[in-house]
């Protein structure tokens, strides 16, 4: 049987005494049974609901986001069925977020944007953590005029106006051009047909170059972030002991520097999912984006904005989407940092 | 300090070599230039010219002179130049079409033609030579002429700097009165009903797209008050109400998006100040909550908050594209947007300086108004 050495809260503490009145054996003392990983987990993910239902809720979003996403043509219909007859249709049984000004049903549309959403977010998020890990710990560890040297190119990177990195990045990484704004025309076919799996192909390599482009932009800032937590963490008496022991620099990175700053860069990378989130609906509504799929910022854009005086339903139903998609993972990130980050409270 | 003052001035250099080394670059990646949009935009026609100059090319690298050269001489060297090119696309010039042979002609026609105009606007140069001489001229205050329209790029950025200049201080200016008293009511009223509303609601500010506010609002004064705005810039100085009426909305908006973070941190500091001992002591000599509030503890969380506020520039700039090409106001970032899609050299690499040189100045004091309003920073 395993044991767990560390137990957390009065209650658990007073198990333990249990432990030590019972115990036979010396070993045992300050030991108890260890409950299976898969109760574990529940209970603190239960705890971790309580004490944050809004955080909770976030959590929820992320995974609806996802599993619509993964499971969007089982869900919904076809996003590019047009049936002119429905067009602009408010919202009724058939169509239970209205239809937009093609005839094309909203909700399909908004339940297929998830895979964009989602494959953006998360792609995006774990571009960031590896570039920002990659940056910031180097140059936090190593500090002196290494630091110095990647801290002014940090600057240079930082001192771009985020819009142009994305514009830019978006217009070289396309050079296949079929016409249109920067590059990024329609697709050869009108629109992808989920029905044969092309959907992936189809927007694969768009996603690509947005997750690259926005990664790059979300990656100066982080850096900064990791930076000041691997000094701190360097700054602890035990990364001193391991040097004296005589630690190579990769061990001490990987088993002293990295999992002390774990937390820093799991609550970044839950915020960091809201803020890239919001930044891909809004590079496919100003059209650079992601064209040739449904995507929550291109349904807002074009004739939207004209006919939303008569059909708000075309305004609102993906407003509300990407709304609540941030909401939800800004609360989940707080609710994280509460949990797991003390010290970056505040922050942002 | 002013030791600090002049080491970080020099800093900038770097900075902002590296910022248009970087622009220039990133430029030459991009798949077509400006030359590809005009000649494809049916900005210029032309290319007779053109082919008679690569024939004479052709002629004199045979050693022959162009201009005494005979008729068949001539009708040669066009046969040869136009096999050359057949056979790019794997066409045999015997067997090729009349219209194939004048497709490939006027291919060869396009080309030296839109290589003239590079040659003409300096596009032709390699990577240094075009920003050396950027630099050079840069280094000059002269920021060259934007190439669609020809005008001179610091004329267009004196035109657009202060439009953006007035739509991020409006912004900054709702921000910081929506933020500073409901961050105070939200530490004062800690975990209470109200906190927990006002930091959700801090969240929502945070998570809503400014483009969804601005199609609402649209939308919903076309609807109930039949109101539409107005589609055309006027200066302020010309004419304040008109200005003001188009520019304000938009404002409201930034600075509603804004006021998330402004109002998290001005939150934070508060109950940061409010634990401090000066605070206790304020409450124990009989001070009204009131004064201890204001007096006491805001002044002194306001040093943080102050700096945040500058380092919002470049939040500024992104946020304010998307509202700026909703409501038709002629700023900088839609300056930006527009020489990007046209690859505009010279406009590109002249906003990109201005919002360089403005944040890290505007970095730069904010580090020096830290170290004044608060005694215990030391600037090293």
């Amino acid at each position: 049987m395993r044991y767990s050495t560390h137990g957390s809260g009065w209650r658990r503490g007073a198990e333990n005494i249990m432990a030590v009145a019972t115990s036979d054996r010396v070993g045992d003392i300050y030991l108890r049974p260890e409950r299976p990983a898969v109760l574990r987990a529940l209970s603190v993910i239960l705890q971790f609901a309580r004490r944050k239902p809004l955080g909770a809720f976030g959590a929820f979003i992320l995974v609806a986001v996802v599993l619509c996403g993964a499971f969007s043509p089982w869900i919904a219909g076809d996003p590019e069925q047009a049936t002119l007859s429905d067009a602009l249709a408010g919202p009724s049984a058939d169509h239970w977020f209205g239809a937009d000004h093609n005839g094309r049903d909203i909700f399909d549309r908004i339940v297929f944007g998830c895979q964009v959403t989602a494959l953006v977010g998360l792609g995006t998020v774990v571009l960031v953590t590896i570039l920002s890990l990659l940056v910031g710990v180097t140059s936090g560890y190593f500090g002196g005029k290494f630091d110095f040297l990647v801290q002014r190119l940090v600057d240079v990177w930082l001192s771009f106006p985020a819009i142009f990195l994305i514009l830019t990045m978006v217009a070289v990484l396309k050079t296949t051009s079929s016409g249109g704004f920067f590059g990024l025309g329609r697709g050869p076919d009108f629109g992808p047909n989920p029905a044969n799996g092309e959907w992936f192909w189809y927007t694969f390599p768009r996603t690509t170059i947005v997750i690259l482009a926005l990664g790059l932009v979300l990656a100066g800032g982080a850096s900064r972030v990791v930076r000041s937590a691997t000094l701190a963490t360097r700054a602890n008496p035990y990364v001193d002991a391991a040097v004296v022991v005589g630690a190579s620099n990769l061990r001490i990175i990987t088993h002293h520097i990295l999992p002390n700053i774990m937390p820093t860069v799991i609550v970044l990378a839950t915020l960091q999912l809201g803020t890239a989130i919001l930044a891909e609906a809004t590079i496919s509504y100003l059209g650079v984006g992601i064209t040739n799929f449904p995507t929550w910022g291109q349904m807002l854009a074009g004739r939207t904005r004209d006919l939303a005086e008569n059909h708000m339903h075309l305004a609102i139903f993906p407003g509300l989407a990407i709304f609540l998609a941030v909401f939800g993972f800004n609360m989940l990130g707080d609710a994280l940092r509460d949990v797991l980050d003390p010290r970056m409270r505040g922050a942002r | 300090m002013l030791q600090y003052i002049i080491r970080r001035i020099l800093l900038m250099i770097p900075t902002l070599i590296g910022v248009s080394l970087l622009v220039t670059a990133l430029l030459r990646l991009l798949p077509s230039d400006a030359v590809d949009i005009l000649v494809a935009g049916g900005e210029v026609q032309g290319g007779q010219a053109a082919f008679k100059e690569l024939v004479d090319a052709r002629l004199a690298s045979d050693g022959k002179d162009p201009a005494t050269a005979s008729i068949t001489d001539r009708a040669r060297a066009e046969n040869a130049l136009i096999s050359a090119q057949l056979q790019k696309d794997g066409i045999d010039f015997e067997k090729a079409t009349d219209p194939q042979k004048n497709a490939a002609k006027s291919t060869l026609s396009l080309e030296q033609y839109k290589d003239n105009i590079r040659k003409n606007l300096g596009l032709d140069k390699n990577y240094f030579e075009q920003w050396f001489s950027w630099a050079t001229d840069a280094v000059r205050g002269d920021l060259g002429h934007s190439i669609l329209g020809s005008r001179p790029v610091s004329d267009e950025l004196k035109r657009r700097i202060p439009v953006s200049v007035e739509l991020g201080l409006l912004g900054m200016l709702v921000s910081v009165v929506i933020a500073l008293p409901l961050g105070v009511a939200s530490a004062v009223k800690q975990d209470g009903f109200i906190d927990y509303g006002l930091r959700s609601f801090a969240i929502a500010m945070l998570a809503v797209p400014s483009f969804f506010i601005a199609t609402i609002v649209i939308a919903l004064s076309a609807r109930w008050w039949s109101y539409s705005f107005p589609v055309r810039y006027e200066e302020f100085w010309e004419n304040p109400k008109a200005n003001l009426e188009l520019v304000l909305v938009p404002a409201l908006i930034l600075g509603i998006g804004l006021s998330g973070t402004l109002l998290r941190l001005t939150r934070a500091q508060m109950l940061e100040v409010l634990r401090q001992d000066y605070i206790r002591t304020a409450r124990s000599k009989g001070l009204g909550a009131r004064s201890v509030i204001i007096r006491h503890a805001l002044r002194n969380a306001m040093v943080p908050v102050v700096t945040v506020i500058g380092l919002q520039v470049p939040v500024l700039v992104g946020g304010s594209l998307v509202l700026e090409q909703i409501f038709g106001i002629p700023g900088i970032a839609n300056y930006l947007f527009v020489s990007i899609a046209n690859r505009d050299f010279p406009a590109i690499i002249g906003v990109n300086m201005v919002v360089a040189v403005t944040i890290v100045m505007v970095n730069l004091l904010v580090d020096v108004m830290y170290a004044v309003l608060d005694p215990r920073v030391r600037l090293a």
